[in-house]
């Protein structure tokens, strides 16, 4: 464990309130997201003021906190509202705005705006000079290329003194943020304003190249979990995982893992057999395969998808527990996906150690015995002598 | 009429574009950045100024990171010492590096893909910085609003890099389907349109279908220069383009010119647009 006595930061992403409180309830220490306006990611649902109002009310309640992006690449008709949208957010004492266009440092300055700025990895800030001149800017915090090496991460926190941030899990741009615009070439979806199209994962042809497998630019995701004990030790003051627009078990999933995770290291109990088992339920959460892409060596055809590979959905998410009766000891779940008496299964929590049962007899509402609960959102009633919590999670037992 | 600066392509189109009533060309410095199929030394530069009274301008584009500095660092203070005109330049750390060195030099800045208001424009403006390159990602409205305020360049002619890597995606995927790289230039098909792929020391670039070409469009233009690159245009093609421009007398039909989004908004809201 390092000399660094101030805990890192989990940051997670939320594209709905209720993702959001799952985020929390699953040991996230802050969340960000995005407004309906001004924000990256477009086609997430995103919040509207009143809900970012309730969000920051939420995380401060539990003293946590919450950031907001308003991360666009602005156009000149995109400010209409902005100082009062951003008014707004200070009033709701949002803890910091997340941004990539510098015109918002002098918005927030010159109005005297009360919102901490961090910047964006859509500014591809990848060296100490940069990130020193965004510091002389009053930046409290930058948030570094994902092509940052652990090296560069090292030195850059060294020699700035800046709160940097860094990229822990999810999906990666292949190129640079902010230097990619097929998708406004390609489909006149403004990659910078929240319409990539994902043009990175298409595949084409190369003229003159005969192959079945075609090109394509795609990279696969990024994990870090093996890498965490470096990050920690160097210093990195958030560990973002990516994804607004992931659903409430990938959130759940992969969240409580890093917060346990993290946890044993401060207590030093982070080994080898912890990663190899917080790896494989990543990996199991995640439809894309993950590597450590830039933070311990240069990426190369390894850390690449070919083959037009196909991403599979999740089944693993079985339900969430409603209610649990302790005189009874009756579960009452609502299904996500398929599952029988019989089958092995786990159920995991923010107040419960993960554990494994076998599914005993179920029930529908009104009592009827099934053999199977094959329907999503019906609820389920089974007996389970441990206590479970409203929002613990079942999922199968894969190892 | 508006001054014209030409990034070149090769010696021999440099040899070509000296010739002419430009005002000045654009150099890429090597070693500090991108997106161009030659690069030149600080030699190479001393050598280049003192050949021509044109403007010389230097381009450092690349994304830095911190093995990067030291270079640019000396290279920032021996370009101070020379008689070029202005630096053009994407990474917050050359404006760092030039505020703490008092360098004085014209500074231009050259994100291709941000800096797309009046107000983020304003920011560096505000700061000392002398021109922008507006990105060729907005309308022409748009641009002319922004001129109001800044002094603009603009690329009116040229392939505009779309997509940038660190990664080398063709060594990879030639890698993957057991090929040798026989270039460093290959073309993706998207149904009929061909974008060129280029893979060089710092990564890989996708370029625009074709050149962006905005030749009838530049008396509509309210930017002060006007910015031609010679990146993967062949020698003779880049002759008769330049020279359209130097007698802005359009030659070609308006419909056959590639002209970005000049008369047309990129999608921001898909929802809204569905």
């Amino acid at each position: 464990m390092s000399s660094n006595n101030r805990k890192v930061e989990l940051l997670a992403p939320a594209g709905s309130l209720d993702r959001l409180k799952i985020a929390y309830l699953y040991g996230a220490d802050a969340v960000y997201i995005g407004g309906t306006d001004y924000s990256m990611r477009a086609n997430a649902k995103n919040f509207s003021l009143n809900e970012i109002k309730e969000a920051c009310t939420y995380a401060h309640n539990l003293e946590k906190k919450l950031y907001v992006t308003v991360n666009i690449v602005f156009h000149n008709d995109d400010y209409v509202g902005l100082i009062d949208y951003l008014r707004a957010l200070a009033s709701y004492g949002v803890d910091a705005i997340i941004i990539s266009d510098m015109a918002i440092i002098d918005i927030v300055h010159d109005n005297n705006i009360n919102l901490p700025i961090h910047i964006s990895t859509q500014m591809s800030n990848a060296n100490y000079e940069s990130v020193m001149y965004l510091k002389n800017e009053g930046v409290e915090r930058v948030v570094l290329a994902r092509e940052s090496s652990r090296e560069n991460i090292k030195e850059i926190i060294e020699k700035t003194g800046v709160e940097i941030e860094c990229f822990l899990h999810g999906a990666m741009c292949s190129s640079y943020s902010g230097r990619c615009v097929l998708s406004n070439y390609f489909t006149g979806r403004d990659a910078n304003r929240g319409g990539c199209a994902q043009v990175c994962r298409w595949c084409f042809d190369i003229e003159g190249i005969e192959s079945d497998a075609q090109f394509t630019m795609s990279c696969k995701d990024l994990s870090l979990i093996k890498n965490l004990k470096d990050m920690l030790d160097i210093g990195i003051t958030s560990l973002k995982v990516e994804g607004r627009m992931r659903s409430n078990y990938y959130i759940a999933t992969v969240i409580s893992t890093y917060r346990e995770a993290i946890d044993n290291y401060y207590n030093d109990t982070l080994d080898d057999e912890r990663i190899e088992y917080y790896s494989k339920i990543l990996n199991r959460v995640a439809n894309r395969e993950s590597t450590s892409q830039f933070f311990d060596k240069f990426p190369g055809v390894d850390e690449q998808y070919f083959l037009g590979r196909q991403e599979l959905s999740n089944q693993d998410f079985l339900g969430i527990v409603l209610d649990y009766n302790q005189d009874t000891k009756e579960v009452t779940l609502e299904q996500r996906n398929y599952f029988k008496t019989g089958d092995k299964v786990e159920m995991f929590g923010p107040s419960i150690e993960t554990f494994s049962f076998e599914v005993p007899n179920i029930y529908d509402e009104d009592g009827n015995n099934l053999e199977v609960a094959r329907h999503p959102k019906q609820i389920i009633k089974f007996k389970l002598e441990t206590t479970v919590y409203k929002d613990d999670i079942m999922r199968i037992k894969a190892f | 009429m508006k001054k014209i600066l030409v990034q070149p392509n090769s010696l021999e189109n440099l040899g070509d574009i000296l010739k002419t009533d430009i005002t000045g060309i654009i150099l890429p410095l090597e070693h500090l950045s991108v997106n161009s199929s030659i690069y030149f030394s600080l030699e190479d530069i001393k050598s280049i100024i003192n050949l021509t009274s044109k403007e010389v301008c230097v381009s450092i584009n690349k994304i830095m990171h911190n093995e990067d500095l030291e270079t640019l660092e000396m290279m920032l203070v021996s370009l101070n010492k020379m008689n070029i005109s202005k630096i053009f330049f994407y990474d917050l750390a050359v404006m760092n590096i030039v505020k703490r060195l008092n360098i004085k030099k014209e500074l231009v800045v050259f994100q291709d893909h941000l800096n797309a208001s009046i107000y983020s424009n304003n920011f560096y403006k505000k700061r000392g910085i002398n021109y922008a390159v507006i990105t060729n990602d907005i309308p022409r409205d748009e641009i002319n609003e922004i001129s109001k305020y800044n002094s603009l360049m603009l690329i009116c002619y040229g392939y505009l890099p779309i997509f940038y890597s660190r990664r080398y995606l063709i060594s990879n995927y030639l890698k993957y389907i057991s090929k040798n790289k026989e270039s460093n230039i290959y073309y993706i098909k998207n149904k009929d349109d061909k974008y060129p792929i280029v893979e060089e020391e710092f990564g890989t670039t996708i370029y625009t279908k074709e050149p962006i070409n905005l030749i009838n469009d530049i008396n509509d233009l309210n930017v002060e220069y006007i910015i031609l690159n010679a990146n993967l245009t062949n020698r003779e093609d880049f002759r008769s383009i330049l020279n359209q421009y130097l007698t802005n007398r359009p030659e070609i039909d308006s419909s056959k010119c590639y002209r970005g989004f000049i008369d047309k908004k990129t999608v921001y809201k898909v929802a809204d647009y569905e």
